[in-house]
């Protein structure tokens, strides 16, 4: 409860409804994937059951784990991990820990990656960058599109939009680039997404939302694979050669300082201080820049530091606050 | 009058702070909607609970944090994030473990959860974690393995952060007592 409303005046019933601005908590969210089947579990439970029986029996198995010198299969452990349920669930907890449903298909859908077993099917593959689009704000970047694949031939595949390497700006940080494979009831004909210009990266913009929503009755998400990548130099020159712009480079824009109006008199503040909070950062960061660099020499380097620094006299005629900056130095 | 739920109330100084953290209209800018992020560049503020409970720096100052429950049959191992809870588990209670081990709760099922609960995290992007002190033949070698697997046991620590006021400052010093009888002698 807001203790700020408990005011003389204010009226708090019941019939206030608190205003919930997460509607997720409040709205169910579908799974736009497969379903789950399972196989019974008194079937399972009988297999596993015999299977444990016959390990505690065996003596050499015993006598590995006594010794500590039993080592699992992880691969075998991974196969077996994917084929049961709650691991794929815990699949989709990572995958909400990085908000990849929430950036791609909105608020209200998501998809539990679900492996099948190869069928008589068509398949869609796409790479999308959902953070790092240079003009609109919630959209996405495709960077590789292929429809109709034929089980798990990429190259007979049609391309529609052709790899493009990923591209995180310089300073902008970790961006995520996410496969995903959708499974196709019938061959599709998607080329409406096709570039019309290569060299022009706004045309590769793309909203999954609307791609899903377009083509929902012919289209099931089946696979999901995401990563996340940094800026490197080959994005430089990719930019460069590619797409004929200089790389952007980008500073994180820490929240600036809230300060109060500026007067023309303030009390009991030191001057230089006060205008330095004023002054534009950037400019007060030139100044300490330029005082430090006319104390190095260009091939010598800085001028060594004073052994007892604050035990230098310096004269009483220079005021205080030009004394703290000699200091300082 | 109900006051605004928001807090300041006075409407002219919420706009000016929300000025200070909005995008200046003259410069270009992009937004990164990756909520880890500034995680993985150490700019995001871990929480810090109340400063005037101690040890502060310790028990909620991280950003994911690794659990080890070991009950009487099992032993799971979960990655917890500050914010959205546990993001990766592992435990021997599940049957792709469990059908390869001898016992869910010694030595060599501590050991090989460790691999498997270092496989996991590393192929999921997050290599680094905080950890509570542990002791315990068994818990010692289960985070032996995860660091010989290749995982960071200790968080690196935020970037412009504000310095811990709990450390002692005088630490290192040599402060001599002072002896009353001497002062008082002289006179």
């Amino acid at each position: 409860m807001n203790h700020q409303n408990w005011l003389p005046g204010s009226v708090f019933c019941l019939t206030d409804n608190p205003k919930i601005e997460d509607e997720e908590l409040v709205v169910r969210r579908f799974d736009i994937g497969f379903p789950y089947e399972r196989t019974p579990r008194s079937l399972e439970f009988r297999t596993r059951y015999e299977h444990l029986k016959k390990q505690k029996k065996d003596f050499n198995f015993e006598k590995k784990a006594r010794s500590n010198e039993l080592e699992i299969d992880l691969e075998d452990v991974k196969n077996e991990w994917l084929k049961s349920a709650g691991p794929l669930q815990l699949r989709k907890k990572i995958a909400e820990h990085n908000r990849i449903y929430y950036n791609l298909f909105g608020k209200f859908a998501y998809f539990v990656p679900r492996e099948k077993p190869e069928e008589d099917t068509m398949w869609t593959l796409i790479l999308t960058y959902p953070d790092g689009h240079l003009t609109k704000e919630n959209s996405e970047y495709v960077h590789w599109m292929i429809t109709n694949i034929f089980k798990n031939d990429l190259a007979k595949g049609e391309q529609i939009v052709p790899y493009l390497q990923p591209i995180p700006f310089k300073g902008t940080g970790y961006h995520r680039y996410i496969f995903i494979l959708y499974k196709q009831d019938k061959k599709l004909d998607l080329s409406e997404f096709k570039l019309k210009n290569e060299k022009n990266l706004g045309d590769r913009t793309f909203y999954t939302f609307d791609f899903c929503k377009k083509y929902q009755d012919f289209i099931i998400p089946t696979g999901l694979s995401f990563f996340q990548t940094k800026w490197d130099e080959s994005i430089g020159e990719l930019l460069y050669n590619q797409f004929d712009v200089k790389q952007p480079i980008f500073e994180y824009d820490f929240p600036r300082a809230f300060l109060k109006y500026q007067k023309w008199f303030p009390k009991k503040q030191a001057f230089n201080l006060y205008l330095d909070r004023y002054a534009d950062p950037k400019e007060v960061n030139k100044k300490y820049l330029e005082q430090r660099l006319a104390k190095t020499h260009p091939f010598e380097g800085p001028e060594p530091k004073l052994l007892y620094q604050n035990a230098q006299p310096l004269k009483k005629e220079i005021p205080s606050w030009y004394r703290t900056e000699m200091r300082k130095e | 009058m109900v006051r605004p739920r928001v807090f300041p109330h006075n409407k002219q100084i919420l706009k000016r702070i929300k000025n200070t953290v909005s995008p200046v209209e003259s410069e270009k800018y992009i937004i990164n909607r990756n909520p880890r992020n500034l995680e993985f560049l150490r700019i995001a503020a871990k929480p810090k609970g109340y400063h005037l409970d101690t040890p502060f720096s310790k028990e909620c100052n991280y950003w994911h944090k690794l659990v080890v429950t070991p009950s009487a049959k099992f032993v799971t191992a979960q990655l917890v994030h500050h914010q959205n809870g546990p993001v990766i588990e592992a435990s021997t209670k599940e049957w792709a473990i469990k059908k390869q081990l001898y016992k869910t709760s010694d030595l060599s099922a501590y050991t090989n959860l460790a691999k498997v609960f270092a496989q996991r995290c590393l192929e999921s992007g997050i290599h680094e974690m905080s950890t509570k002190p542990y002791s315990g033949t068994k818990i010692e070698k289960f985070m032996e393995i995860l660091q010989e697997n290749g995982l960071n046991l200790n968080e690196s620590p935020e970037i412009n952060s504000k310095p811990d006021p709990n450390i002692n400052r005088y630490q290192g010093r040599k402060m001599t007592p002072i002896d009353w009888k001497d002062i008082v002698e002289h006179h």
